[in-house]
């Protein structure tokens, strides 16, 4: 069986701003982002990674090829800066929400903790009258 | 106790499923009358597929490679990549939980047969792009292969590779079709 090498057409490249800004969509996703703000943002970056990918061609003109890498930059700089926005209202809503959490499990222990101390109160009340009767009936 | 468990997030297995499927979006009639003999020209419309649960978005790039018998297949256990070489690959950004499925249209556009009685593809078409091999062949056209291999991009070195890291563990996704080649047209069926 005969076999030597094919053309290798492919590439492991990516462009820097690119890679920053699938980076940073991590980072948000990861602070806590919505699911819907992921997805615009993933959006642009498959816009990007297209045109990336189109600027990777051999047969485009080097005026081409900076004009599709220029488009590249702007949308993932959208995207980096939509992300860090993210990721600051991601921090504070999360740091809310586990406050909010967290309130709302001391509220619940609390509660817990009277509900147990009427509890102990009664069943000593009960046991003391069921006492006091039993003495009275042998009486 | 309660607040932890509600507030943290239950950890998930992550990995990646790779898929292709045949013309009608299932695991079947991959080739015309179920017949891998393929001439110059028969085009095959296939759907290549990718889900992910890793968690976080992920870049993903499916590698096209073209082999034959005696080409060594990616190594799972090792984690290795088939030294057959790339045609193309195709890219993709996928959140969490997706899906992805991309058109697979291919079919060989130029083949010879050699003095020797070798198969010789010389191009391929995909997806209405046209890619050069040179000296890709095969004894009397019987078993090449086409190769799907799963990339993912990976930020710590700035660099797709084969497979994806998950639990401390490396783990590749990777398929093949089989088929073999009749240097000419199609003119009996």
């Amino acid at each position: 069986m005969l076999q030597s090498l094919a053309l290798a057409q492919t590439s492991d490249t990516l462009a820097l701003g690119l890679a920053e800004a699938i980076d940073s969509v991590r980072a948000a996703e990861t602070a806590g982002a919505r699911s819907s703000d992921i997805t615009v943002l993933v959006l642009l970056l498959n816009k990007a990674l297209e045109l990336n990918n189109d600027a990777r061609k051999s047969d485009i003109s080097p005026d081409k090829r900076l004009l599709l890498l220029e488009q590249v930059n702007n949308i993932t700089s959208i995207v980096q800066n939509k992300a860090f926005e993210l990721i600051n209202t991601s921090t504070e809503e999360t740091s809310v929400s586990r406050s909010v959490n967290y309130a709302i499990g001391v509220g619940i222990a609390l509660l817990g903790t009277i509900i147990y101390a009427i509890s102990i109160a009664f069943y000593r009340n009960l046991r003391i009258r069921r006492t006091f009767q039993m003495r009275v009936r042998r009486r | 106790m309660i607040v932890y468990v509600s507030t943290t997030p239950r950890p998930t297995e992550q990995y990646f499923q790779l898929f292709v499927l045949g013309p009608n979006h299932t695991i079947a009639d991959y080739f015309p009358e179920d017949n891998p003999k393929l001439f110059v020209g028969n085009l095959l419309r296939w759907y290549l597929g990718v889900t992910s649960t890793m968690s976080t978005v992920q870049l993903v790039s499916i590698r096209i490679k073209l082999g034959n018998q005696t080409i060594e297949p990616p190594n799972s256990t090792l984690g290795l990549e088939s030294p057959a070489p790339s045609v193309m690959q195709l890219e993709k950004i996928i959140q969490n939980n997706e899906t992805w499925q991309t058109p697979f249209s291919w079919s060989v556009t130029n083949a010879t047969t050699t003095a020797a009685g070798s198969v010789r593809i010389l191009s391929l078409q995909i997806n209405n792009e046209t890619y050069q091999i040179s000296d890709w062949s095969a004894t009397s056209g019987y078993n090449f292969r086409i190769i799907f291999e799963l990339w993912t991009w990976q930020s710590d070195n700035n660099a797709f590779e084969f497979g994806w890291n998950s639990n401390s563990q490396h783990q590749v996704a990777w398929l093949q079709v089989w088929f073999n080649m009749t240097a000419g047209s199609n003119t009996v069926k």
